[in-house]
């Protein structure tokens, strides 16, 4: 039986829907989609003019795509994106180049937003009490006319919850809605914002700021349990920074220390594995080695000197001497990060680190946070349960978030909000919180929508749609103008807005005209100079040296609370390509678990898949563990954003759902919890089950094992041979109708963190279907881009290598000749071609494929998408029948295009052709283009020393060639 | 392997290729009685074997509707009990052809009374050999496109692929078997239509014999025609299965990448069918009481042959681990020497070198050589042992190739398995029409060979 | 009207000769061959090739068609490749040359021995003139023993019923069961 396949009424069918949507669902669904069949393939433009990005012809022409501007918005802070739309559908998001929070990248979820879009299971109706009403008639219900008899004149009894939100536009309407109920009352909430960032620049520095870092100019980096590079507000800029600071020697070193192996630990030169309490106590230990060194003598601190009484492990002496040994050459060109999560006391003691070191000003500064109220007690859910406990709040207005699903275990957000007589949700979807809620509108995708936002950085970002709200939704601000009794469309409120701020600006036209271009507003706010209480740091150093004492008692347990890399905190989670994306570490698809070192699985005597019993206090759940070398032993790290039992069919019943064993004091760790196995197992849906090499590194990797220890230079100094002895000469490459161009493709495995964004933008560019967990399962993924990672060394402390495995587009292709109906060819310009139409399925070719790397349409895996779900399709790409083998193409649709351009130009060459994982990748590691093109780059980087091909012994002569990873000494 | 060692023991001397025979007559009668009238038993054999037919259909309608993903196929092991099935299959349709073609030309005359049941074993093999392939495609519906006919796309098959000359192989093998099969029932069923009671039967009967009269001329070309088939038919069951391990070894793949892999597949594809002859003779035998004409000295002689071909296979089986240990390649000593004895599927390949090695040194014994309950279970074992060696070559070394992060294993569906036993209860179904209605034993042939039998005794044993 | 009266108008009459055994067939054939007489022909349930000397049968030429059948199906599979890769429609596969001669081995080598195979078989047809849905045999009842168990010998028509006669007498000697007079009685 295929595994799960068993326990289905319609084992096959059931496996093969893509979003594992039971048939009864599908067919309830179907009803309401057939409403929107019209919309199938005609434009739904903005009723209001909408404006493409920089010289993009203005209005649709069939055929031809447009890009326009727009931004995304995670707990507050934007980042810019350029999305690409057909006739009207918006089908692929990429990152916005004039954006500081992009750069030209997009992340994962940004990537993967579109599919949001097209979300069938998106709410689609107004409800009041669970019954469909007209938006007209509950918008009526909360003008001031109907809400002042509720709430009273001055709306004693209303209040606002929304999520932490940075928008000019949102801010300005609370202010009205203020202004017009005096003693209403605005909170914030997410499950996953950290007060302790703000609080410990305030304690620090006497404000509210958010560091900011600079690494193209830093030479040394020290990361606790901060994922810099693949998560957070600004990772997609860090990763660029990062990436280009790398490129240019000496190599900037990256010391590592976290609890969960992350991307950012997988290209550390120096990671230690660390609990919550280890990390507390390298902090420690680092800021009394610093503090306590002559080069610091300079910018001294006062700190506690006890902090060398602490025992540290060998590994932590090594770590923190190397770390501190290094940032103290660095100087000013060193900084010191701490994760976003983590305590007070470690932000402190961070800030401090790099106050010593002098890199405040340098490689950090610090700006105030563009968040409405940062550091209030508003962004406290104490403070909003308290105020909901009183009983004097009659009418509770959400804006958007799923406080019922995500409140920590010890708020009963969920049972309070039931209990208010009237409540107004406005959510994308029927989830927990819609259901808590009297009312229920359906709020518009970003989308659909016009607003504005800030980066972390403050710079103003525009939101513009690019097609109307397939369901009528709204956004925050249109419901807060009516609340305020000034009820308008998201357009005219923006504009108005915008007349109010920029008044003083000459002509407000242009200005409007270049920011919805553009995507954003020119000139961020400048950063502000800081200078370190002397009081500050040595009550923080107490405290860190206090929680570094504290000895694990035995038996128990850490747990670690962290945003899911697939879901964040569950607005996801209805998202079937994130739910499908391999976790960058664990690979694990559909599921969250309990991660846990393989000494600490040891000792429970579970192994992957065994479920276990995790409690704090009096609150337990029951969750698979899984297995990770790398993990911090005595913690466990549980992903929160599974276990959603809202109406969404693809979310629903998918993980556990453990945002129960968190607190309000300590939402993002708990320390002595206890964990026990429970006998049972179920199966985990992971896509890499052999974590090592099997001595094929130096094959694969291009190292031989161990890592040489040299700055620049990989094992083999000489460029490696590309061809080797071959019986017959290739036919020489004619240029027939292809131009001059030879393409080709050259990854850094140097730069490559394993985020993953590439594998998402693959699958939107070339409508990459997915299978649902039992076809994962099946080991059927349909990914054209997998990103592999391997362990070496011993399983507490391995070391981390990722390669992103796509078609090698082999020169000597073995997939090619074993082809029995020539369905897969080689062109002239060296792309292996895969000929849909032609192939029979015989599935030779994949066997014969040294790299695994070609997928097979095991079912239909689109014949049961819905006129809406279709749109989400790149209409230049073939969408795959039943029964043919699929893989990378070099994103041969925009190579034929631009050649389509350079020959009506008559250019000799095609011009720069990006591919989709190219073009997203935040750490440019991707390099694609013509071997033949004049100072090709990419020519150049095949001839680097570090340049091999994975299996290069096979004599495949792949086209896509990678860079060894570099080492650094000593580190 | 420990009967190896011994010497042979002395034995007394081994039964005649047939003894007590009635005159031609009467051995005519009986040996066409059964495609008169039903034997015992035949009925709900036939029941069976028809219920697993209709498995075998469900299977084909499944797959066909819903997609191969009703198997349990993935990506690495896109390939596995389809292919399994069809190589399995076809090797069994050699041991047929060996035994009739052969040993015509090796002049071996104890063939004559067993070559037809082996040649009819080989056609209905080849009928489940020749559906797998085309089952096994992704789409189905355009399996002609391996086949080099004018299409208006203007394009044509792959000749560098395996696949099409598997076409043609199993095309060719297909009919030139069926063909020398049918030029060998030639005389045999003009005997029929000549007993054959009623005259529907008789015409029937006739309208197969072609008019064969048994005329001096007719003879005298039949003779040649029939040298001839058997003289391409020996080149071509090699040719045969040495195309289909190439469908292996044109590959890059450890576990399929072997230059031993042609007579490798070759031998172990006459052993697997010489089991399967034993578990179909044997019956046969017993049921229609040939005792006389199926004499032990045939029991004899195919478990020395299963001996034999057993032995090579063992010894292909060594050099396939040595040249890989030898090679000293990671990849292919990781696939031959972890993978296979302690990889996922590790427990059957154990069970294969139990069946497949050890079995047949059973032989080399004479008691064991004729007892028929021992062949029997011999028969099955080896039988069953040679699916599970393709199985392992073929699903085994997809499990673990070159990159272990693209590892992984294959668990058969019910669809698997019901194609499996359904294209088992297909062949039963084709078997028992066969015996109903065909004369089984050749008839001229054992005439024969009775009169140059009796001419032998009175001029002497021939050298 | 019976058959066997529609036969006697329009064939001459012939004589047939039953033998228990293929040894007195073979004899009977011989002792003919010594008397010089032409056109017999023997019926025989198996393979006899002790007869066809006697009888003056040369060697048969299946052998030259089936070889020429084989040249046929060589260069037709190979032809059929060439034109396919090579000349009709040349692709880039796997970087291997389109003119790929080992390639194109193994299907011409199936060609061939199908080529030769048909050969055999529709030649021997054709040299036999088969199918044949009814010869003047079959009318003869006892004849169908000819396939099973009795061996039988056709001597071509008499120029008198004395000849005849004699012939008649001369197989009986050779040890002939049973003579007919097939044609006129």
């Amino acid at each position: 039986m295929t595994p799960g396949a068993d326990n289905r009424e319609f084992p096959e069918g059931a496996a093969i829907r893509p979003d594992g949507m039971p048939r009864r669902d599908f067919v309830k669904l179907l009803g309401a989609s057939i409403a929107l069949a019209g919309l199938d393939g005609c434009i739904r433009e903005p009723d209001q003019k909408i404006l493409p990005y920089i010289d993009g012809n203005n209005g649709v022409i069939p055929g031809v795509a447009q890009h326009y501007a727009t931004s995304m918005t995670i707990d507050g802070f934007a980042t810019g994106l350029i999305v690409e739309s057909h006739e009207g559908r918006p089908t692929k998001i990429e990152g916005n180049p004039d954006h500081p929070a992009s750069l030209g990248a997009a992340g994962v979820f940004e990537q993967a937003a579109v599919l949001q879009l097209y979300d069938p299971h998106r709410a689609r109706r107004v409800t009041a009490g669970g019954r469909a009403t007209t938006s007209q008639a509950a918008l009526a219900a909360f003008a001031p006319a109907a809400l002042a008899n509720r709430v009273g004149a001055t709306g004693a009894g209303l209040r606002l919850l929304l999520e932490p939100t940075s928008s000019p536009l949102t801010s300005a309407w609370l202010d009205r809605v203020r202004e017009r109920y005096p003693s209403s009352r605005v909170y914030f909430h997410a499950p996953l914002q950290s007060a302790a960032q703000l609080d410990a620049s305030r304690q620090t520095f006497g404000a509210p700021l958010l560091p900011r870092y600079d690494f193209t100019q830093a030479d040394v980096v020290v990361a606790l349990d901060a994922d810099l590079l693949a998560s957070g507000p600004f990772h997609l800029r860090y990763a660029r920074d990062f990436s280009t600071r790398r490129q240019r020697p000496p190599r900037a070193e990256l010391y590592v220390a976290e609890c969960s192996p992350s991307p950012t630990g997988n290209v550390a030169d120096n990671r230690l594995a660390a609990s919550p309490t280890v990390i507390a106590r390298l902090l420690a230990s680092l800021l009394s080695t610093v503090a306590a060194d002559p080069r610091t003598a300079a910018r001294a601190i006062a700190v506690d000197h006890s902090a060398s009484t602490l025992a540290l492990s060998e590994a932590e002496k090594a770590w923190v001497s190397s770390a501190a040994g290094a940032l103290l050459r660095a100087g000013a060109r060193g900084v010191v990060v701490a994760g976003e999560r983590l305590p007070v006391e470690c932000h402190v003691a961070a800030h401090a680190l790099n106050a010593m070191l002098g890199a405040a000003g340098q490689t950090v500064v610090y700006n105030a946070s563009p968040i409405v109220g940062a550091g209030e007690p508003s962004h406290d859910i104490m403070a909003l349960q308290a105020d909901l406990a009183s009983g004097d709040v009659d009418t509770l207005v959400i804006l958007q978030g799923n406080p019922c699903y995500a409140a920590p275990g010890n708020v009963p957000l969920a049972t309070q909000i039931k209990a208010i007589r009237n409540t107004l949700y406005l959510g994308m979807y029927d989830n927990e919180t819609a259901r808590a809620s009297t009312w229920h509108i359906p709020a518009a995708h970003f989308l659909e929508a016009w607003g504005d936002s800030c980066a972390c950085d403050g710079t103003e970002s525009m939101v513009q749609p690019l097609i109307a709200p397939l369901y009528d939704g709204r956004t925050n601000d249109e419901i807060l103008s009516v609340l305020a009794g000034a009820p308008d469309t998201a357009h005219a409120l923006l504009r108005q807005n915008w007349q109010r701020r920029y008044s003083h600006v000459g002509d407000i036209g242009a200005a409007w005209t270049d920011a919805i271009q553009r995507g954003l507003v020119m000139g961020t706010q400048p950063p502000v100079t800081t200078n370190v209480r002397a009081d500050a740091v040595v009550p923080a150093h107490r405290a860190l040296i206090a929680s570094a004492q504290a000895a694990p008692s035995a038996g128990t347990i850490d747990a670690v609370f962290a945003p899911s890399r697939a879901v964040y905190d569950g607005r996801f989670a209805d998202n079937a390509w994130l739910q499908e994306l391999p976790d960058p570490i664990t690979k694990l698809t559909w599921d969250n678990a309990a991660l846990l070192s393989p000494r600490s699985a040891q000792q429970l005597g579970v192994t992957s898949g065994d479920v276990v019993e995790v409690s704090v206090g009096n609150q337990s759940l029951r969750i698979p563990a899984l297995v990770v070398p790398g993990h911090a032993d005595g913690v466990t790290s549980l992903a929160i954003g599974y276990g959603r039992t809202g109406a969404e069919a693809i979310a629903r019943g998918v993980g556990v759902n453990v945002n129960a064993l968190r607190t309000s004091v300590a939402p993002h760790a708990a320390i002595g919890g206890r964990i026990r196995g429970t006998g049972d197992h179920v199966e985990l849906a992971v896509t890499q089950g052999h974590w090592t090499l099997e001595g094929r590194e130096d094959s694969v990797l291009g190292i031989t094992p161990p890592p040489a220890p040299s700055d620049t230079t990989p094992a083999s100094s000489q460029p490696r041979k590309r061809r080797p002895l071959t019986l017959y000469e290739p036919p020489a490459p004619s240029s027939a109708g292809f131009g001059a161009d030879q393409w080709a493709m050259v990854i850094d495995l140097d730069q490559c963190t394993g985020c993953s964004a590439c594998v998402v933008a693959c699958q939107a560019e070339n409508n990459v279907p997915v299978v649902g967990k039992d076809g994962v399962l099946a080991s059927r993924e349909m990914h054209w881009l997998r990103i592999d990672r391997y362990l070496s060394g011993p399983p507490e402390t391995p070391s981390f290598d990722t390669q992103p495995m796509l078609c090698q587009h082999c020169e000597k292709a073995p997939c090619e000749y074993v082809c029995p109906v020539d369905a897969t060819v080689h062109s002239d310009d060296g792309l292996n071609e895969m000929v849909y139409n032609r192939c029979v399925g015989t599935r030779f070719c994949s066997n014969n494929c040294p790299y695994k790397v070609r997928r097979f349409n095991w079912f239909d895996y689109n014949d049961e998408l819905t006129p809406v779900e279709q749109m989400v399709k790149n209409p230049q790409v073939t969408v795959r029948e039943r029964g043919v083998m699929e893989k990378c193409t070099f994103c041969v649709q925009r190579v034929r295009h631009a050649q389509r351009d350079a020959d009506l130009a008559g250019a000799p060459h095609t011009g720069p052709v990006q591919t989709a994982c190219q073009q997203t990748c935040p750490s440019q590691a991707i390099v694609f283009g013509s071997l033949t093109a004049p100072d090709s780059e990419v020519a150049k980087l095949s001839n680097d020393p570090r340049a091999f091909s994975a299996l290069a012994e096979e004599g495949t002569v792949p086209r896509v060639r990678y860079l060894s990873r570099k080492r650094n000494a000593g580190a | 392997m420990t009967g190896g060692v011994l010497p042979m023991p002395a034995e007394p001397p081994v039964a005649p290729v047939m003894h007590d025979v009635p005159d031609d007559g009467v051995l005519t009668t009986q040996l066409l009685a059964p495609n008169w009238t039903p034997s015992r038993g035949w009925w709900p054999l036939f029941l069976i074997s028809g219920a697993f037919t209709v498995l075998f259909v469900v299977g084909m309608t499944v797959t066909f509707t819903r997609g191969i993903g009703s198997w349990g196929n993935n990506i690495p092991v896109a390939w596995a009990y389809g292919i399994t099935d069809f190589v399995w299959w076809i090797g069994i349709g050699h041991a047929g052809t060996f035994i009739s073609a052969f040993l015509l030309l090796l002049n071996q005359r104890w063939r004559a009374s067993v070559n037809r049941l082996a040649e009819a074993m080989t056609i209905f093999a080849l009928v489940n050999a020749s559906l797998f392939p085309i089952l096994h495609l992704g789409r189905p519906w355009f399996f002609y496109w391996l086949m080099p006919y004018p299409a208006t796309t203007g394009v044509w098959p792959n000749f560098k692929s395996s696949l099409p000359w598997d076409v043609a192989a199993i095309s060719t093998y297909f009919t030139v078997s069926l063909l020398f099969w049918y030029l060998g029932l030639v005389p045999d069923l003009a005997s029929a239509r000549d007993q054959a009671p009623g005259l529907l039967r008789r015409r029937i009967y006739g309208i197969f014999a072609l008019g064969w009269r048994g005329r001096a001329v007719e003879w005298q070309h039949y003779r040649v025609a029939y040298g001839l088939l058997a003289g391409l038919a020996t080149p071509l069951v090699i040719s045969v299965h040495s195309i289909v391990s190439l469908d292996f070894s044109i590959t890059q793949l450890p576990g399929w990448h072997s230059t031993i892999f042609p007579p490798y597949f070759v031998v172990g594809a006459i052993y697997s069918g010489l089991a399967m002859l034993l578990m179909l003779m044997l019956p046969v035998r017993r049921i229609f009481g040939l005792e006389q004409i199926i004499t032990e000295k045939h029991l004899d002689n195919i478990a020395k042959l299963i001996l034999v071909t057993g032995t090579m296979l063992a010894y292909s089986y060594i050099c396939e681990m040595f040249g890989a240990w030898y090679s000293g390649e990671t990849v292919e000593r990781y696939s031959m020497l972890i993978n296979r004895p302690f990889g996922p599927y590790g427990v059957l390949f154990w069970a294969m070198t139990l069946m497949n090695v050890v079995t047949p040194h059973l032989f080399w014994w004479k008691r064991l050589r004729v007892d028929t309950v021992v062949l029997f279970i011999a028969g099955l074992l080896i039988w069953v042992g040679m699916w599970l060696e393709r199985f392992i070559i073929i699903a085994g070394s997809l499990t673990r190739d070159f990159l272990p992060s693209s590892w992984g294993v294959f668990a058969p569906t019910w669809v698997d398995w019901s194609l499996l036993l359904g294209s088992i209860g297909l062949f039963s179904l084709l078997f028992l029409t066969f015996l109903r209605w065909v004369p089984f034993v050749p008839l001229s042939e054992v005439k024969r060979l009775r009169y140059e039998l009796q001419r032998d005794q009175i001029a002497g044993p021939r050298a | 009207m019976s058959v066997r009266a529609m036969l006697g108008a329009t064939q001459t009459p012939r004589l047939l000769a039953e033998f228990g055994s293929a040894d007195a067939l073979v004899a009977a054939v011989r002792l003919l061959e010594r008397e010089a007489y032409q056109g017999v022909d023997t019926f025989t349930p198996f393979d006899v090739p002790e007869v066809a000397g006697p009888l003056g049968l040369g060697r048969s030429g299946l052998g030259w068609v089936a070889g020429l059948g084989g040249v046929v199906g060589l260069v037709a599979a190979y032809g059929i490749q060439w034109w396919a890769n090579v000349h009709s429609y040349p692709l880039n596969a796997g970087g291997r040359p389109v003119h790929a001669v080992p390639a194109f081995v193994l299907a011409s080598f199936e060609g061939t021995i199908l080529g030769a195979a048909l050969a055999a078989f529709f030649g021997l047809l054709i040299v036999l003139r088969l199918p044949r849905l009814w010869s003047v045999e079959d009318e003869v009842e006892e004849f169908r023993r000819a396939s099973v168990d009795r061996f039988w010998l056709a001597m071509p028509s008499f120029a008198s019923d004395h000849d005849r006669a004699h012939a008649e007498e001369l197989l009986r000697d050779a040890g002939a069961v049973r003579t007919i007079v097939f044609g006129k009685v």
